[in-house]
């Protein structure tokens, strides 16, 4: 009986979340007037024509690449500068150093919105807008706390007389850092980028605002369809599908380490 | 559990502050203002009407009530001992 019961809780948890993924997909196979015109469980009929629009119009596919652009831009130099500073919080400690950890974690607390101001001055006086450098830049104010919080976890847990005798055994400290610390924080890398790559990507005021043309990503893109024509919902459903891809890929690669990420309780 | 508990609520209520895709996609914060959160509100103030100063400080004020909402809640569940 209360196994039945699970399952029942289980079977509408995931009708309710799967729901407006199904409705997406759904509609980004179908065509405008359709959408518009009548309601149906399942398509009609399959079109991928919604697709060829956005893989065949640089408008669109030009706000994929850009996304993806300053994500991973975003994501190696998060990683790259939280991985010494986790180190330094995780082995040493320094006048300070709870306050400075702490007032990393007050980062992540707050809004965009705030640092939108001081993001757009500075950006407009040294001629960053409208570069991925820009939002990559902006997006680690929030990503590198957040990160080093992580690996600070997955640090702790690698004991320190790996330290000790790599030292012993003659390895000088980047080469220890490198080829034997490294391999052994993998699980909590993957768990890092991930993270990283999962805010950046579905940021959307920093993103918009910092940028116009040239490194527009696809959720700038995809808040203006409205045309003449009215609606596009069928392209726009389409880009919305193509949006969880990426997302789900980087999922599916630290499926196994991210419930260790939240046992470590840093997440 | 506590400083689980403790953790998610704090990072729940900050992230719900921070709401400003939802509204702004769905309903631009209409009708009217209805829907305008402190973000979008603070991002018209800014790049919209380009108010600096006042978004400035608005900015501040801004990141106060939150420090404060989440020193309030941090304090309430904190283990007594």
């Amino acid at each position: 009986m209360r196994n039945k019961r699970s399952w029942l809780v289980l079977a509408v948890y995931l009708a309710f979340t799967l729901a407006p993924i199904y409705w997406m997909v759904h509609m980004s196979l179908r065509s405008n007037l359709a959408i518009t015109g009548t309601f149906a469980w399942l398509p009609e009929s399959l079109s991928l024509a919604n697709y060829a629009t956005i893989f065949t119009d640089p408008a669109w596919y030009d706000g994929y690449l850009n996304s993806i652009i300053y994500v991973v831009l975003n994501t190696i130099l998060s990683v790259t500068v939280a991985l010494p500073a986790a180190y330094a919080f995780s082995r040493y400690s320094f006048l300070g150093d709870k306050h400075l950890f702490f007032w990393l974690l007050t980062n992540r607390m707050t809004p965009p919105a705030v640092f939108l101001l001081p993001f757009f001055q500075l950006y407009t006086a040294i001629g960053l807008m409208d570069t991925h450098l820009a939002v990559a830049l902006a997006h680690m104010v929030f990503n590198v706390p957040l990160a080093v919080w992580i690996l600070e976890g997955f640090m702790s847990a690698v004991p320190r007389e790996i330290d000790e005798t790599a030292y012993i055994d003659g390895y000088s400290f980047p080469r220890f850092f490198v080829r034997l610390f490294l391999p052994l924080i993998k699980a909590g890398i993957g768990v890092t980028a991930f993270f990283c790559f999962m805010f950046s990507w579905v940021e959307l005021l920093l993103a918009r605002t910092l940028t116009s043309v040239d490194a527009k990503p696809i959720a700038a893109t995809m808040t203006r369809t409205v045309s003449a024509a009215g609606m596009d919902w069928g392209t726009l459903a389409a880009a919305g599908v193509l949006t969880i891809v990426p997302g789900a890929l980087v999922i599916y690669f630290v499926r196994h380490y991210i419930a260790k990420g939240f046992a470590m309780g840093r997440v | 559990m506590r400083g689980v508990l403790t953790i998610a609520l704090l990072l729940r209520l900050m992230d719900s502050f921070m709401i400003y895709t939802e509204p702004f996609v769905l309903t631009g914060g209409g009708p009217g203002t209805a829907t305008t959160f402190l973000s979008q509100y603070l991002t018209q103030k800014a790049v919209g009407q380009f108010d600096l100063g006042p978004a400035a400080a608005f900015s501040l004020v801004y990141f106060l009530i939150i420090l404060l909402l989440c020193f309030v809640l941090y304090n309430f569940m904190k283990d007594p001992q």
